[in-house]
């Protein structure tokens, strides 16, 4: 079953606020094992940050592509007595881990593989196969909803950094997977959910966000570049609610001295409260205490000059009927207001916005000669720009600068047609956000033109080693659901070229994939003839080349059917 | 599944220096059509590790171990051969030949278990015919063989595909031996396999050989020591993506 990517996008819309994926690990620790039951297991914690029950009743976990139901484990299981079996609820405050089926087994066979689960936790597993059909692949993300294997209902939580994707698969690609370490949300409070390692590289049970028990969550902003006057957005939940008051406390801390800014009293029954205050940025930690617990609040960003906003994304060469554009992130941890800003080369510019145009921090802005005709070719597209003058692309050659209000630099993008073979039009992508925009290397021409989101090749062309991973072994191309498909996934340079061969034990290439290189590539088990490939061993030979220089990966599988 | 060159002797040469009286005619698990009349009883013993490690699983080899015996009277002639091919401990293969000829042409039966760890009960077997005509000159002998003729199969879709091997393969002579051999699998895209190989021996009894294949390319070489009842060799063979493959045989005659 395959869930229409809009339907995803939607889910921005109307997912719950309270129940949270608080940890995910889709990448165990240990050898790569073709063996049953495994030696080390995938997990996703929930927490329920809200006043109500949630009922596990018709809830599904989903990784796009297939789905499958969440049920309790019915069973205690071996090593982990202290955890909650058999239920079907998930009270505020509570904490839950969804396994994978064979995890009860495993254990019991195996108690090295017990994975170090909190006391309390309520237990759940997949009703029917492993966490996202088969394994969470490395870039995988999830969402869980009510409804059945075809429909949604509702949307409870999911964990995603690219909502609108083609494929229907839901993808969580930054940061990059690191084997043995889960990903755990450190922002939750604000619109978007943003993951990164979990410090303590696997906490099953014990959400990272909660102290003392609650979370606290914040945003800083530079009210005018001139004037070092920050504003500071504090979002304050405790999960499970309550009715008692708390008194908080803003204040810098100067070498010891304590200086306090802003205080106040919040119930903890009403869901999320939120503190503003403002204050000159300064020398000093600014630190926020509440229930006797101290929060230290990260100035680090604050400070920085221009270079915040880059442009990612530029498409001088456009199809018929579709407009000039390029886009913009803000990679900083503020919000930056573009009022002012300008765009173009030497001898020409524009003004980007004449009024308040805000870019949080992580979005993107999309700047367009003309944004109805854009809107039509990218449905869904949101947070489009057009400006009041459009500055037009060179499509062979230019550099489009861009720069803040008071005329301070900020980013450039150079860009010419000889560094590209086959440039027709795509739009250049920037391999990495913090390369300088100036050489052929800061640009890779795009699979496919993605305004107002991450680049496509943004997560698998970042890398200076390029690596390759195949599975799942043993491949199972027999049209029973399972394992039918190979997936060799791809982590290349930027400006590099990709030659895949997939040879038999016999040592003849029987399949081989050409054309632009992609992040996956899926093999059905059939020769390029249509043929079916011989079972037992085969062998996947990538070739990447960049600069004239080669390096060949080879991993080796097996085929069965 | 068909393996990419011959196991044993005949490796390194890539199947292509085969003379009646030589270790490439005596391996068990060739056909007995290319076995000397009258040669006796001979036991042998081989190894290949294919390929290189890769860059996963480096820890698991892909490799084979086959055994067997032959024994040629003055018309019957009688091979029989046992192997365990194992890939990185997750698919497994186990074969066994049985080849009967008479004078110069032979019969070969041949079954196949295949299998993957953890799940046994998905088992696939095969069984197989096979027939060789060896038909000797006075310089050279001519090798005409039919392989994988189906007989029966617990699953359809065979794995191993009907193939024609066509060949010739000189005495020993000034140059040494030599061997060429075509083999057409008409069911492939690119059915013709080219084989060419050399052999010459620096003393009576140590040899080097060498061998060159199309589709796939492949370079063989080896070095093979024959005493007066009993012999070895040492194989590699190189595939320009896949590396090198090792191999090590020996084979022992008893006196009856």
């Amino acid at each position: 079953m395959k869930f229409p990517g809009i339907l995803i996008l939607l889910a921005a819309y109307v997912f719950s606020a309270d129940i949270f994926i608080s940890e995910i690990h889709r990448d165990p620790a240990g050898a790569e094992s073709a063996i049953g039951g495994g030696a080390s297991h995938e997990f996703i914690e929930l927490i329920n940050s809200g006043n109500d029950t949630l009922f596990i009743d018709s809830l599904y976990i989903t990784d796009g592509t297939e789905s499958d139901s969440i049920v309790p484990v019915d069973e205690p299981v071996s090593g982990h007595p202290d955890c909650i079996v058999s239920t079907r609820f998930l009270f505020p405050g509570q904490t839950a881990v969804i396994l994978d089926p064979d995890y009860r087994d495993a254990v019991t066979r195996n108690p090295s593989c017990r994975l170090p689960i909190a006391e309390g936790s309520v237990l759940y597993m997949c009703g029917d196969r492993e966490l996202g059909a088969g394994g969470l692949a490395s870039d995988e993300g999830v969402m869980l909803y009510k409804g059945t294997k075809i429909v949604i209902d509702s949307i409870i939580c999911f964990a995603s950094d690219y909502p609108l994707n083609t494929d229907g698969k839901i993808s969580l690609s930054s940061p990059v997977n690191r084997e043995g370490v889960s990903l755990v949300p450190v922002s939750i409070l604000f619109d978007t959910v943003v993951y990164d390692y979990c410090a303590a590289s696997v906490t099953p049970g014990r959400c990272e966000l909660l102290r003392n028990g609650w979370v606290i969550d914040w945003r800083l902003r530079e009210k005018e570049l001139s004037e070092d006057l920050v504003t500071c957005t504090i979002k304050c939940r405790k999960p499970g609610g309550g009715k008692e008051s708390q008194r908080w406390c803003l204040y810098c801390d100067s070498s010891g001295v304590r200086k306090i800014l802003n205080s106040g009293k919040i119930v903890s029954g009403a869901l999320t409260s939120t503190l503003i205050s403002e204050f000159t940025a300064g020398n000093f930690d600014l630190v926020f205490s509440m229930a006797n617990t101290e929060w230290l609040i990260d100035l680090s960003g604050v400070r920085m000059s221009g270079g915040v906003v880059r442009i990612n994304e530029l498409s001088p060469r456009t199809l018929t009927g579709e407009p000039e554009w390029f886009e913009l992130v803000n990679t900083s941890s503020m919000t930056v207001n573009l009022s002012g800003w300008k765009f173009g080369n030497s001898s020409d510019t524009a003004i980007l916005s004449a009024t308040d145009r805000f870019l949080e921090p992580g979005g993107f802005l999309v700047v367009t000669k003309d944004a109805e005709a854009l809107c039509a070719r990218y449905p869904g597209l949101k947070n489009v720009l057009e400006p009041p003058v459009w500055h037009t692309l060179d499509n062979y050659r230019d550099t489009l600068l861009l720069t803040g209000r008071s005329g301070f630099f900020c980013d450039i993008a150079c860009f010419e047609s000889a560094w590209f073979t086959k440039w027709e039009n795509q739009s250049l992508e920037r391999a990495r956000p913090d390369y300088d925009g100036l050489s052929s290397e800061s640009w890779n021409l795009s699979l496919r033109a993605t305004p107002g989101f991450p680049n496509s090749s943004l997560f698998w062309r970042t890398t200076q080693d390029p690596s390759m991973e195949i599975g799942p072994i043993p491949f199972t191309p027999d049209g029973d659901g399972t394992d039918d498909l190979l997936a060799v996934t791809l982590k290349v340079p930027s400006s590099s070229t990709v030659s895949l061969s997939i040879y038999s034990f016999e040592g003849r290439m029987v399949r081989t994939f050409s054309g632009p290189a992609v992040r996956k590539y899926l093999w059905d088990g059939k020769t390029d003839n249509g043929q079916k490939a011989a079972v037992g061993p085969f062998f996947v030979i990538a070739l990447i080349q960049r600069s004239g220089n080669s390096v060949m990966i080879r991993k080796k599988g097996v085929l069965w059917r | 599944m068909d393996d990419p060159f011959p196991s044993g002797y005949l490796m390194g040469n890539l199947g292509t220096i085969i003379w009646d009286d030589g270790m490439g005619g005596r391996s068990p698990w060739f056909p007995a059509a290319a076995l000397h009349s009258g040669s006796g009883l001979v036991i042998s013993v081989g190894a290949v590790s294919y390929y290189d490690r890769m860059d996963n699983l480096e820890d698991r080899l892909i490799y084979r171990a086959v055994s067997g015996a032959g024994y040629a009277g003055k018309i019957i002639k009688i091979k029989a051969a046992v192997s365990q091919f194992n890939a990185f401990g997750i698919f497994y293969s186990q074969t066994g030949f049985l080849s009967v000829g008479y004078r110069g042409f032979s019969l070969e039966a041949t079954g196949y278990r295949f299998f993957v760890r953890g799940k046994e009960e998905t088992a696939r077997t095969l069984g197989e015919l096979g027939a060789a005509i060896w038909v000797p000159f006075k310089y050279a002998a001519v090798m005409f063989q039919a392989e994988h003729i189906v007989l029966k199969e617990s699953r359809s879709g065979s794995d191993t595909p009907f193939l024609l091997r066509g060949s010739i393969h000189t005495k020993r002579n000034l140059f040494g031996a030599q061997g060429v051999t075509v083999v057409v699998i008409p069911s492939r895209a690119q059915p013709v396999r080219f084989t060419l190989g050399e052999e010459y021996r620096l003393f009576g009894w140590l040899g080097i050989h060498a061998a060159v294949s199309a589709n796939p390319v492949m370079i063989g070489i080896g070095v093979v020591a024959e005493w007066s009842r009993a012999g070895a060799a040492l194989s590699f063979v190189s595939h320009p993506e896949l590396g090198w493959s090792k191999g090590f045989s020996a084979e022992y005659r008893p006196r009856l």
